[in-house]
């Protein structure tokens, strides 16, 4: 998995922050972004029916949101890294994050390196 | 001028200060004085002249009285207000009953001592729970009189000189009168005081939230608005350098964007932060303390999440108070929060030096409107070492809202309460309109209806003992009928105060003719003659009070005496069962008439303050959810295209880096970003608080609103001047509400015209051509209710006109600002 490309899906319910999400996953070059979605509910239909190997998804969106999402990929689909992005500091949002497993990172200081380290890790 | 904080010492149970004791102080005082009396009275009775053990027993009630009398004191400073009445009024009732068993003719004491706990229960007591009192002090007087007719006593009487009797009787008696009098004169002084405080808090609230929109406005444009600005121009440039200098130009740009969103990141905190939201007052406190200078502890006992107008209270009080804490360069602050049934907080205050300097109370008297405007209530507190801290206590009733009492198993009290409502509506017909205003025609017609009442009574009377007196008698109750009839008539074209004066004169002597010609009815006549002054209590000023009060001791006095002549000597001819009849039925319509007034009264005043307390909640809870509106707006909308933003430059720089020719295209992506962010900005902090509304005024933010508006808008306005802020601010919310919701509900064909004039004061028109609707629906939502809080808190008045299918039209209309507004005059806008 660490030599070959992966698979990225995107979760926003922002159109203009899936479309940042977009540029730095193709600015980035081992990475296919391989589709969008604006809630987590649609994010749990596109792991369903395809293999993803790279979710990065906002934490507070409508419906289920972020954190009910990631709890319920990391279940069913151990080997999917799922990265949880936020505007707000950890402490501010619901305890849950902490548990859920996935990774958080501050929207703030997001971007292509960021995202080669989180994937460098993983693969490590 | 607002008055500083309350101070209480530290040793004062957490209660202290939460209602209003004066009256009950003084009933306590005068009501151990007239227990004293009468003790030593009995005392001396029991030494010299009647050796009996029955006078032990009660001297023994009468101390316990006394006990229960103290102990209802400190009950109500703890915040127990319902169980210090409850309290005084079991130990009074079952004394008297005790008393009467005993010895009979107490029940000529009596009839108004049972009042007593009624009549001080007023100010504390819900409308439940005082109907329930009344009620149970109707059946009590009736028990009381029953007994006194009835008992056979233990023979006290037999062994008593007469004189003693009589002495205690106009030594007591006029006593309890003048303490009914003053009473019901502190019942209704309490409440006005409290009516006018919570209208003077209101009004400070309403301009405390605009000059917070006009902050919060100010700092979007000083503050990132500006930094984005810088930061666009800078990407004007970068676009077009050769590639080599960009990632240089890159890097300040970034620096840029991470300055101006680290800025708007803690507006954004400032304004709402999202902790309080999630995880409620300690989080977000915590939250608060990591960013704060000053080494903070926060403590908290026993917190749950509780309305969100509460939490963001209780947040930005503590918050004022850390800021006040770091400002003064303070070693270390500690919060403390502990809800045990009620939220108490603690934060530090500043030192007594610095508070004395800022005599008129201003620096934390916004917090307390804030606080007091929830439910709660906010001081300061003296501790053991001499220092001050912000003291802030929630009851339950304001954290739990809707949480209605649960009356299922109190079924005692609520027939209690039927029973007082059904006597009620025999007065006044009280039940078909409780919530009316205490009117004199009311009171007035409720002793016309005594007069008329009195005379059935009589003929029966004459039926069963022929006296030609008794002609005299029926002849005065129908006089009295006539003239109360002329005064009622009368009514409208007299000063209230005169009408009240007149008819109590006419009442109090039909009453003192009735005691001179049956002094057997003397035991009845004291309340009958308070009746009169507790209804005229909220018409007269205090001079006129007293010179009533003093009249109405003297003329119970008078009756006192008159009871023990002989009159005409009917109660020897009549049969014993008539006069037992007649004076049990007496004692317990007169005790439901003079609750019947006294219910009146604070059924008119405490419907005045619950409506002013609704709304002050309502501004307060209205001024928090445009809190969190805008910080949601600016979370949505600037903070996330300022992030995109951020995050477009690192992609940009690595493109850069690795495929140049691919970065021109995400620099036009960090550029869209910037301009929408600066546009999100802008938009936003014109909605809080357009700058065209300070600089050009009314009129020219209206047109600018009307030239923004979805909905085709006009503005009419003659030549008009400048108003008070407060008053343009009202006026401008109000007609940018009902546009909104025109647009929202008058459908896309419709045109609104909003119309201005200065008549008097300012007025406004907004109309809409739409469907127009029907007037019940448009009570739902929050925008008419904020309208209508707005605009009554500056003194003005708002009216809707809905019918189906000619549109909607706002009318409303604010009195000149220099007589309303509370600020000096000097205050207006500095003129461009």
């Amino acid at each position: 998995m660490s030599s070959g490309r992966a698979s990225v899906l995107v979760v926003d319910d922002l159109p203009a922050f899936r479309r940042t999400l977009h540029d730095v996953v193709v600015a980035c070059e081992r990475f296919d972004l391989v589709g969008e979605a604006s809630s987590g509910e649609e994010a749990i239909a596109v792991v369903e029916r395809r293999p993803v190997d790279l979710v990065l998804m906002d934490v507070k969106m409508p419906g289920i949101g972020g954190i009910a999402a990631a709890d319920h990929l990391m279940r069913r689909h151990p080997d999917v890294l799922v990265v949880l992005l936020s505007v707000h500091p950890a402490h501010a949002l619901p305890t849950e994050l902490m548990t859920c497993g996935a990774e958080f990172c501050d929207k703030e200081h997001f971007g292509p390196d960021v995202l080669d380290e989180l994937w460098r890790n993983r693969c490590q | 001028m607002a008055e500083p904080l309350p101070v209480v010492a530290a040793s004062s149970p957490p209660g202290a200060a939460w209602t209003e004791p004066t009256g009950v102080r003084t009933f306590v005082r005068v009501h151990l004085v007239a227990l004293i009396v009468a003790a030593a009275a009995l005392g001396a009775v029991r030494v010299s002249l009647v050796p009996s053990h029955w006078i032990d027993v009660l001297l023994l009630g009468l101390l316990a009285v006394a006990v229960c009398v103290v102990r209802a004191h400190a009950l109500v400073d703890a915040d127990r207000p319902v169980a210090a009445v409850v309290l005084v009024a079991a130990s009074t009732w079952t004394i008297a009953i005790a008393a009467t068993t005993i010895a009979p003719s107490a029940f000529n004491v009596l009839p108004l001592m049972l009042l007593l706990p009624s009549l001080l229960a007023v100010p504390y007591l819900n409308r439940d729970w005082l109907a329930a009192l009344n009620g149970a002090t109707v059946v009590v007087t009736g028990i009381v009189a029953t007994l006194g007719r009835l008992s056979p006593g233990v023979g006290l009487e037999a062994m008593t000189p007469a004189w003693v009797f009589d002495t205690l009787t106009m030594v007591v008696v006029p006593m309890g009168a003048g303490l009914a009098c003053y009473l019901a004169w502190k019942d209704h002084h309490a409440m006005t005081a409290k009516a006018r405080d919570l209208e003077r808090s209101r009004r400070r609230l309403v301009a405390a939230t605009d000059g917070e929109r006009d902050r919060i406005a100010r700092s979007l444009r000083e503050g990132p608005e500006r930094q984005l600005t810088r930061a666009f121009n800078e990407l004007r440039r970068l676009r077009t350098v050769r590639p080599a200098n960009a990632t240089q130009l890159l890097d300040e740009l970034t620096a840029h964007l991470q300055a101006a969103n680290a800025e708007l990141r803690q507006l954004t905190h400032g304004i709402y932060p999202a902790e309080l939201a999630e995880h409620g007052i300690e989080q977000a406190l915590r939250a608060a303390a990591r960013l704060c200078s000053v080494s903070t502890t926060v403590t908290a006992t026993g917190l749950t999440r509780y309305p969100s107008e509460v939490e963001a209270t209780v947040y930005f009080c503590c918050l004022r108070a850390l800021q006040h804490a770091e400002a003064r360069e303070a070693t270390s602050a500690v919060i403390q929060l502990t809800d045990d049934g009620q939220l108490v907080f603690e934060a530090p205050a500043p030192p007594a030096a610095e508070l004395a300097a800022n005599a008129d109370g201003s620096l934390y008297r916004d917090l307390a409107d804030r606080v007091g405007a929830v439910g709660g209530i906010l001081r300061l507190r003296l501790d053991a070492d001499g220092s001050l801290r912000l003291h802030g206590l929630i009851p339950r009733t304001a954290l739990y809202p809707d949480r209605t009492l649960n009356t299922d198993g109190r079924w005692g009290l609520t027939t209690l309460a039927r029973l007082w409502f059904f006597f009620a509506r025999q007065w006044g017909r009280a039940g078909k309109n409780d919530s009316v205003e205490p009117s004199v025609s009311t009171g007035i017609r409720a002793l016309m209806a005594a007069a008329a009442g009195s005379l059935p009574l009589i003929a029966a009377v004459s039926a069963v003992v022929p006296d030609a007196w008794l002609l005299v008698l029926g002849a005065s109750a129908a006089l009295v009928w006539l003239l109360l009839r002329r005064v009622l008539r009368a009514v409208h074209r007299m000063p209230a105060q005169t009408a009240v004066t007149v008819a109590a004169a006419v009442f109090c002597s039909y009453v003192l003719v009735v005691t001179l010609l049956i002094p057997i009815t003397a035991s009845c006549a004291p309340t009958m003659m308070v009746i009169p002054v507790i209804l005229a209590v909220p018409y007269l000023p205090h001079r006129r009070f007293l010179v009533a009060m003093a009249a109405t001791i003297a003329a119970v006095t008078v009756a006192v005496v008159a009871g023990r002549l002989p009159g005409i000597g009917l109660q020897e001819q009549a049969p014993e069962w008539f006069a037992d009849l007649a004076i049990i039925e007496l004692a317990a319509l007169n005790s439901t008439l003079a609750l019947f007034f006294a219910w009146q009264n604070r059924i008119g005043m405490s419907g005045q303050t619950q409506r002013l307390n609704e709304s002050r909640r309502r501004i307060v809870a209205a001024s928090e959810r445009e809190r969190r509106r805008i910080e949601r707006d600016l979370h949505d909308g600037a903070q996330q295209r300022l992030v995109a933003a951020a995050v477009e430059t690192r992609v940009a720089q690595r493109l850069l880096a690795e495929q140049p020719d691919l970065a021109d295209e995400a620099l036009r992506a960090l550029s869209e970003h910037l301009a929408e962010a600066l546009a999100q900005l802008r938009e936003l902090a014109h909605g809080i608080y357009p700058s065209m509304l300070v600089r050009g005024g009314l009129v020219e933010a209206l047109e600018d609103a009307a030239r923004r508006s979805p909905t085709p808008a006009t503005v009419q306005a003659s030549e008009l001047r400048r108003y008070a802020p407060q008053t343009e601010q009202s006026v401008y919310f109000c007609c940018l509400e009902a546009l909104q919701n025109a647009t929202k509900h008058a459908g896309s064909t419709a045109r609104v015209t909003i119309g201005l004039t200065d008549d008097d004061g300012l007025t406004f028109d907004v109309r809409d051509t739409g469907p127009g609707c029907d007037p019940a629906t448009l009570g739902a939502g929050h925008g008419l209710t904020n309208m209508q809080d707005r605009l009554i808190a500056v003194g003005g008045t708002l009216s809707v006109h809905a019918v189906p299918g000619a549109g909607v039209h706002i009318h409303g209309h604010v009195p000149t600002a220099d007589q309303n507004d509370p600020r000096p005059a000097s205050h207006v806008w500095p003129t461009p």
